[in-house]
């Protein structure tokens, strides 16, 4: 019977089905039923001689394709769980046959674990210091609502802070935020009975809680400061209420020697910005150039930070019109709170995190390494196993789960090693690098630890089933072509080499550098000598509670000083406003006499600083020219002393001996100051940046209400310490001194690079003592197997020596191999460490080539052993062993 | 003959889509597209077997010997015609008639604990 011609639609829909089903059914299942399974399709495709239409066909594709899916699935699971009735019972005793080869192999085992363990160990707690420090949210309400404002200054191109009446303009006129705080945080004395506590104070409106969302945990907050007092109460933190007995609402309490009244406790917690144990009322300063502020805002709904930053960056703009000169080319910055607050710790944590990274697949290559090594001795076994039918897919399985097994162990062993670095990590950072995050292994982490482990697993595994299973299939087919199965793992071993090679020499590159850099800021002279010098911050208030004046901080001064001096044993004693190592800074704008007289924001930029005399032989900083400060300039015409940088500056080419200066307006009522000596430099502006100028002026002379008393003397001497406090204290009622701190505990030699510098290093060994070791391992196998070889060639009387200038001049080709790419590599990534340098290139040809000479003589010396090893062996028992 | 019930008692309960096939190769060997409208018709258009549903089940009942490649094509005729046909072997009318009995004790506890019909008395 004739039939009518198939529409192409159809045709189309059966050759497409045909091509389908051998991707959705595993071959053994296909073997004789795909063309009838083909047929099928064709006849309910044309059911009954009346082809389907196109929405005919197409419900029949949507069924045709679920049932693809599902049960060609099924198949497939059903052909890599073997034969057995459910899918997963194999599970159970794949697991327990991997289990029992491996505790069987306990050395292979304990090596493979604990290579593991280090891996996933140090990628755990790298992770758990990124998650706490750059994951977990804010713990405020709606933490991601939250951003930070800043001033942003063009010419600069930095943040600058902001002054009250800045951010009250801001605050009124701005639309997509529904709250905004000025805040600023400095060092206070709190005092309560007999101790006097040294703790960070935030100084804010009342609106900051209304912007964060937090309420006390008792009492209230206190109410908005009244215009230019400060308000006297205070709300502490839980950590101080806990520690200092008595601090309830309605508690007083001395702060920087001026009473204050609590109104409520925080909830634990919370001490924002970070480390906060009290918030005062902010001062409305109502001085625009009077700066020092921060802010946080929290976005009005359906706002976003950069609709945010455009709005605030048109109100700047305005303000720069309304007042000509203080905003020039100045922007609003709003970014959000938690980047604004890691902004320094992210790029050395990410930098971490990808070292660690590299240390695991160090690790995972070394236990395939060591894997791939067992399994070549276990050649036979796999052969019987083969020969009692095991199939190739349950081989692999087996090998697999051996890698799974062996993953899981080593990350078991590795959570509480991991737990132990993070701390350790948290505890070395450098204070407020971290924010004060408490580290700790919370399900994120674990979760995190799991993938890790998986990946493992999968790394180090997947290779060696591989190859196993590729191997068993050589055995099924009786393959005599040993040879270049051999080959083919000798090429695998020298890949294997030169991979890890290659990325130890890029961790060790990196880590080079770095340390590098560390010396490199070692060297870099800080402008004065901390020695033995120690510091006592004190802050001076009025008794009644107001600003102290300038006079009655001069008088305080001085008599401190001469009460110091006269304590037996010590040796120098002087003041300063900022000292050497940063605090209070002041730095305002200074116009050269005789200059042309430039627009405001134009003129240099300088840092104005108050000293006693005998102040920079207390603490080391060279008089270059003229003299220094005496008791005599308190009075008389207005002196100071300069730094060179600011001497240079304004005077290029002329002596600054002489020569006059003022902060304000070049107008008849300046008040000019005469240069009567240069001073060396201070680093004042960061270790690695150029020094600020600098003009030193007598106490009294300005407006510096802070005061560090600098002391050096003979420590040694029983009850010095105390007695130096009393000097200070008995100098004036209500004065607080909180503690005598060794200067050289202030200076930060690039604490943050340092921090990155360790970690990198550690992790660099890490890799370094692990590449060797897989060197080590896979060369000296190779060599193993050739002891025979070797064994005969010294027996018919070759030298050793000549054998074993072969055998490493064999294992040193995969190793030069990994040298080159690994400093291609690091040359590449270069990039990632850029910023963390200081003197020295991200490609410095030095580094690059001592480190590959290190790596290569390693290898060598990796290769070396075991060949000498062999060729020593009585050649007698070698050839009888085999 | 322990060892014959044993074996039909192995194979209880059997799916669904076993227990069409079998009910469609009772009367009649069928290759798959036969015993997939047959369902389709005793049902009434409810179950639909697809292919691989379908072609599963059968290589699960070649395996245990309830069903096996017909030896003899039921119509000399459609020789060459490339189908395969099916056909229920003796193993697999017992299991058949072994699953009905059982079900056929479950309807019976149903109705005595008067779950068959909820709406009724």
């Amino acid at each position: 019977m004739s039939r009518a011609p198939t529409p192409l639609r159809i045709r189309l829909s059966v050759a497409l089905y045909r091509r389908l089903l051998r991707v959705a059914f595993p071959p053994s299942f296909l073997e004789g039923r795909s063309q009838e399974m083909v047929e099928m399709f064709r006849d309910r495709a044309t059911g009954g001689g009346r082809p389907r239409g196109a929405p005919g066909l197409a419900s029949l594709w949507v069924r045709t394709l679920a049932d693809l899916a599902r049960h060609g699935g099924a198949e497939w699971m059903g052909e890599l769980t073997g034969p057995g009735p459910a899918p997963f019972s194999g599970l159970g005793s794949d697991v327990r046959q991997a289990a029992r080869a491996l505790v069987a192999d306990r050395s292979f085992t304990a090596v493979a674990v604990a290579t593991l363990a280090l891996g996933v160990g140090a990628n755990t707690a790298v992770f758990s210091v990124v998650d706490a420090t750059l994951l977990r949210p804010l713990p405020y309400p709606e933490p991601d609502r939250l951003v930070a404002v800043s001033r942003w200054d063009g010419p600069s191109a930095a943040r600058a802070s902001f002054s009250y009446p800045d951010v009250a303009d801001l605050a009124t006129a701005q639309s997509t935020l529904e709250g905004l705080a000025p805040y600023s945080e400095r060092w206070v004395t709190v005092q309560a009975g007999e101790v006097d506590l040294s703790l960070k104070a935030t100084a804010a409106p009342p609106e900051l809680f209304r912007v964060l969302r937090v309420a006390p945990a008792s009492g209230r907050v206190y109410d908005e400061a009244p215009p230019e007092r400060p308000g006297l109460f205070a709300v502490v933190s839980a950590r101080v209420a806990a520690s200092l007995p008595g601090l309830a609402p309605g508690a007083a309490v001395r702060i920087d020697g001026t009473t204050h009244t609590v109104t409520g406790v925080m909830p634990s917690g919370f001490d924002f910005p970070d480390g906060t144990g009290l918030w005062i009322p902010l001062e409305r300063d109502s001085q625009r150039n009077s700066h020092g502020l921060a802010a946080v805002g929290r976005l009005a709904p359906g706002a976003t930070a950069a609709r945010a930053e455009g709005d605030l960056s048109r109100i700047v703009q305005a303000l720069e019109e309304r007042y000509p000169g203080r905003y020039v080319q100045n922007r609003a910055r709003v970014e959000p709170l938690r980047e604004y607050f890691t902004e320094t710790a992210r790029p050395i944590l990410l930098l971490l995190l990808g070292t660690v990274a590299v240390v695991l697949v160090i690790a995972c290559v070394n236990v395939t390494a060591l894997t791939l090594v067992r399994a070549a001795a276990r050649r036979d076994d796999l052969h019987v196993r083969v020969a009692l039918g095991a199939s190739r897919a349950r081989i692999g399985r087996l090998a697999l789960m051996e890698s799974v097994l062996v993953a899981a162990a080593g990350a078991f062993v590795g959570l509480p090693v991991a737990a132990w670095a993070a701390r350790a990590l948290a505890a070395l950072a450098p204070a407020g690098f971290l924010r004060d995050q408490p580290v700790r292994l919370d399900p994120r982490v674990l979760g995190f630890t799991l993938l890790v482990a998986a990946g493992a697993a999968v790394l180090a595994g997947l290779l060696p089933a591989l190859c196993a299973a590729r191997t068993a299939s050589l055995a099924a087919t009786a393959s005599r072509s040993r040879v270049s199965h051999d080959r083919r793992t000798g090429l695998l071993r020298s890949g294997l080499v030169a991979g890890e090679v290659a990325l130890a020499v890029m961790l060790l590159a990196g880590a080079g550098l770095l340390a590098r850099t560390l010396v490199n800021l070692q060297r870099v002279p800080l402008g004065y000598e901390p020695g033995t010098v120690r510091a006592m911050p004190v802050a001076v208030r009025d008794p009644g509670g107001g600003e102290a004046s300038n006079a009655d901080v001069a008088i305080f001064v001085n008599r401190a000083r001469e009460r110091l001096l006269g304590v037996p044993g010590v040796t120098a004693a002087a003041a300063v406003f900022t000292p050497p190592t940063g605090g209070i800074i002041w730095r305002t704008r200074v116009h050269a006499e005789g200059a042309p007289v430039q627009p405001r924001p134009d003129r240099y930029l300088a840092q104005f600083n108050a000293a006693t005399a005998g102040y920079f032989e207390a603490v080391g900083i060279p008089l270059v020219r003229g003299r220094a400060l005496v008791d005599g300039d308190r009075e008389g015409t207005m002196v100071g002393v300069v730094s060179e940088t600011f001497a240079r500056t304004l005077w290029p080419d002329q002596e600054a001996l002489g020569r006059r200066f003022t902060n304000g307006e070049p107008d008849q009522d300046a008040t000019w100051v005469t240069v009567v000596g240069v001073v060396g430099d201070v680093r004042n502006d960061g270790l690695t940046d150029e020094p600020v100028g600098e003009a030193y002026l007598p106490y009294g002379r300005g407006p510096f209400a802070n005061v560090t008393f600098i002391v050096d003397g003979n420590w040694d001497l029983p009850g010095l310490t105390a007695n130096v406090r009393e000097a200070v204290r008995g100098a004036q009622d209500g004065v607080a001194v909180p503690a005598v701190v060794p200067l050289s505990q202030w200076v930060d030699r690039g604490g943050r690079t340092r921090f990155g510098a360790l970690l990198v290093g550690i992790f660099a060994g890490l890799a370094l003592l692990l590449a060797t070791v897989g060197v080590y391992g896979l060369v000296g196998y190779a060599v193993a197997r050739r002891r025979r070889e070797l064994g005969l060639r010294v027996a018919l009387g070759a030298r050793p020596a000549g054998l074993v200038r072969i055998a490493v001049r064999e294992g040193l080709g995969p190793a030069t191999l990994g040298s080159v790419v690994g400093i291609a590599l690091a040359l590449a990534g270069g990039r990632a460490i850029e910023h963390l340098l200081y003197g020295i290139d991200a490609t410095d040809p030095l580094t690059m080539a001592s480190v590959a000479l290190l790596l290569l003589c390693v290898a060598a010396a990796a290769t070396a052993a075991p060949a000498a090893r062999a060729t020593r062996a009585d050649p007698m028992a070698v050839l009888r062993s085999e | 003959m322990s060892d014959a019930s044993d074996t039909v008692e192995s194979a209880l309960p059997l799916s669904w889509v076993e227990f069409h096939v079998l009910l469609a190769l009772a009367s009649e060997p069928l290759h798959g597209y036969g015993i997939m409208l047959d369902t389709e018709e005793r049902t009434g258009g409810r179950v639909t077997l697809e292919p691989g549903n379908l072609y599963r089940a059968l290589k699960r009942m070649q395996e245990r010997g309830m069903v096996e490649r017909a030896e003899r094509l039921p119509e000399p005729a459609l020789e060459n015609e490339r189908r395969r046909y099916y056909c229920i072997t003796e193993l697999g009318r017992r299991v058949a008639a072994a699953e009905t009995r059982r079900m056929e004790e479950l309807v019976e506890m149903s109705h005595a604990r008067r779950l068959a019909d909820p709406e009724g008395a």
